[in-house]
């Protein structure tokens, strides 16, 4: 089997975290995932400064980010990572409930790898995610530096 | 003879004079006068009619060139003798608008209109004319000219309320798109958890209700999706282009094989004209046009959907009959409403916005959409679109 990689959760609402590990774990796709709850930790997490200054080095292989979230969302976290030379080689699937032209043709004009619309349907969002953790976390080869599984 | 020559000239001048104060009168009544500037002798001579004009007694105005120019708005002066010194220097008709101040204190417009003699050698001799006040007409165009501007802004006002309306209702169906269907989802899945982890202590009616709350926030999540696009069609631009029906008929039928599939469905397709429309929005049309066709007709061993067309003042009108379950005539108006249905949710699924987008889309194309139906005797839906010239191409 083709080693785990991590996934960081960029998702501030708790019952589609939940929903979200929950669909993840159904696939079996105990991947290390990463939670964090608003724009500024996943920058934080990203740029290894604030609560997580002392982090281990090593990017995540996706990053899947929600487009509505507090202080800074994700649209600007998407800015920010694809104009730096070095984090804009990581994947980021926007993960999101928004369908939105506006919404899909800025993701895409900032250089975003994925856009997925979450399922309203319990069944839709987890095969959603099992496609999307089995292609980003174990078939797609990201970028060196990524960090394998821990431990 | 003497005499009698003294009485013919007596005669003359009564008759000049008469005339001259006949044009004095009708050069009052018209606020105009005639004015002469010998330009060598710097004289300029007024009609009594252009003293009045200027609110001035007759026989007041001084006479001279220095006297007019103090009759001009200090503010006009400049550019007057400056038109003025163009035409000694090397033109010869004369004509300029500018403002007098009266003694009165009063601000009046003039035109002046003259023409230019010169001697043989083409030296200036004098300026001759006619000066009219043109007052009102001026503050008739200032009228206007306000009018225009209080117009101006008054649509730049309504604009930005459009404008600002607009965007409030993009960013509301922002929030339905991203707020509405979070909790639709966190419902669905929780569910699902929930059927999962308890399914051993769960009795068939409770899983029956499980089912039920899971079906209801799914069918919610498909309204909030197809709320979004019909509010969307009502926002985007038509892209029109000239389109054959009868492709557009195949393509649609094509996408409804699933739900034709293991059907026995008599497919009568006339031959369609060509119509002027967005490809994207009359693809819709047809496509819930023809999937209503195909489900209303599901109690049917034999279906049989038949789509023609025929051309009547300026539009063409298209149909789409089945010979399914059918509907009351009266309510064919409400069959266009949004979520407006008239059947039930569980012999006929959906959400009550397929005949609401119909009908949008064939306003915005400049048609009409109607129908006809016989309870248990199939239903016709009409629409009509403008014809198509063919020259336009």
């Amino acid at each position: 089997m083709a080693e785990l990689k991590r996934i960081l959760l960029v998702e501030d609402n708790p019952h589609d975290i939940e929903l979200t590990l929950a669909a993840l774990d159904e696939n079996h796709l105990a991947n290390e995932v990463v939670v964090v709850r608003d724009g500024v930790e996943a920058l934080d997490y990203l740029y290894r400064r604030g609560i997580f200054k002392m982090r281990a080095q090593g990017n995540p292989a996706v990053v899947l980010l929600d487009l509505k979230l507090p202080r800074v969302d994700g649209m600007e976290v998407l800015r920010q990572l694809k104009s730096d030379p070095v984090l804009k080689t990581v994947p980021v699937v926007m993960l999101t409930s928004s369908r939105e032209e506006q919404d899909l043709i800025a993701s895409y004009n900032l250089g975003v790898n994925a856009y997925v619309v979450k399922p309203v349907d319990f069944n839709g969002f987890v095969q959603a995610l099992n496609k999307l953790g089995l292609f980003w976390a174990v078939i797609n080869e990201p970028p060196p530096g990524s960090i394998g599984r821990t431990g | 003879m003497d005499d009698h020559a003294v009485g013919s000239e007596g005669w003359l001048q009564a008759a000049l004079r008469q005339s001259e104060s006949r044009l004095q009168l009708a050069l009052e009544a018209g606020r105009m006068g005639t004015w002469d500037w010998d330009v060598r002798t710097n004289k300029v001579a007024w009609s009594p009619s252009l003293e009045a004009a200027h609110g001035l007694a007759p026989g007041i105005f001084p006479g001279t060139f220095e006297a007019f120019q103090e009759q001009i708005h200090p503010d006009d002066r400049a550019y007057v003798l400056a038109s003025i010194r163009q035409v000694l220097e090397a033109g010869e008709d004369y004509r300029i608008e500018y403002r007098s101040v009266g003694p009165d204190g009063r601000v009046r417009w003039f035109e002046a209109r003259g023409k230019l003699f010169r001697d043989e050698a083409g030296r200036p001799l004098r300026m001759a004319g006619v000066c009219m006040d043109i007052t009102e007409r001026k503050q008739a165009e200032e009228e206007i000219r306000r009018l225009n501007e209080t117009l101006e802004r008054r649509v730049r006002e309504r604009t930005a309320q459009l404008e600002e309306a607009n965007r409030e209702l993009e960013s509301f169906s922002y929030s339905v798109s991203h707020d509405l269907r979070a909790p639709l989802r966190h419902i669905s899945g929780f569910v699902d958890l929930l059927r999962k982890s308890a399914a051993a202590q769960l009795d068939e009616n409770s899983r029956r209700y499980l089912q039920i709350i899971q079906d209801a926030a799914r069918h919610a999540g498909n309204l909030v999706d197809e709320l979004l696009s019909f509010s969307r069609m009502g926002r985007v631009e038509l892209r029109q282009t000239v389109l054959d029906m009868n492709l557009l008929v195949d393509e649609v039928r094509r996408d409804l094989e699933p739900e034709t599939q293991g059907r026995v469905i008599d497919w009568q397709v006339a031959p369609l004209p060509k119509v002027r429309g967005d490809p994207a929005m009359l693809r819709l049309v047809l496509r819930n046009l023809l999937s209503n066709a195909v489900k209303y007709t599901r109690p049917r061993a034999q279906a049989r959907i038949e789509i023609g067309s025929r051309e009547e003042d300026g539009e063409v009108v298209f149909w789409v009959r089945d010979n399914g379950v059918g509907f009351e005539t009266q309510y064919a108006d409400k069959l266009f409403g949004v979520f407006q249905r008239l059947h039930a949710a569980e012999d006929f699924e959906g959400t009550g916005i397929g005949l609401a987008n119909v009908r949008r889309i064939v306003h915005r194309h400049g048609g009409r959409t109607w129908a006809e139906g016989v309870v248990d005797g199939g239903a016709t839906f009409y629409f009509s679109l403008p014809r198509h010239q063919p020259e336009e191409q």
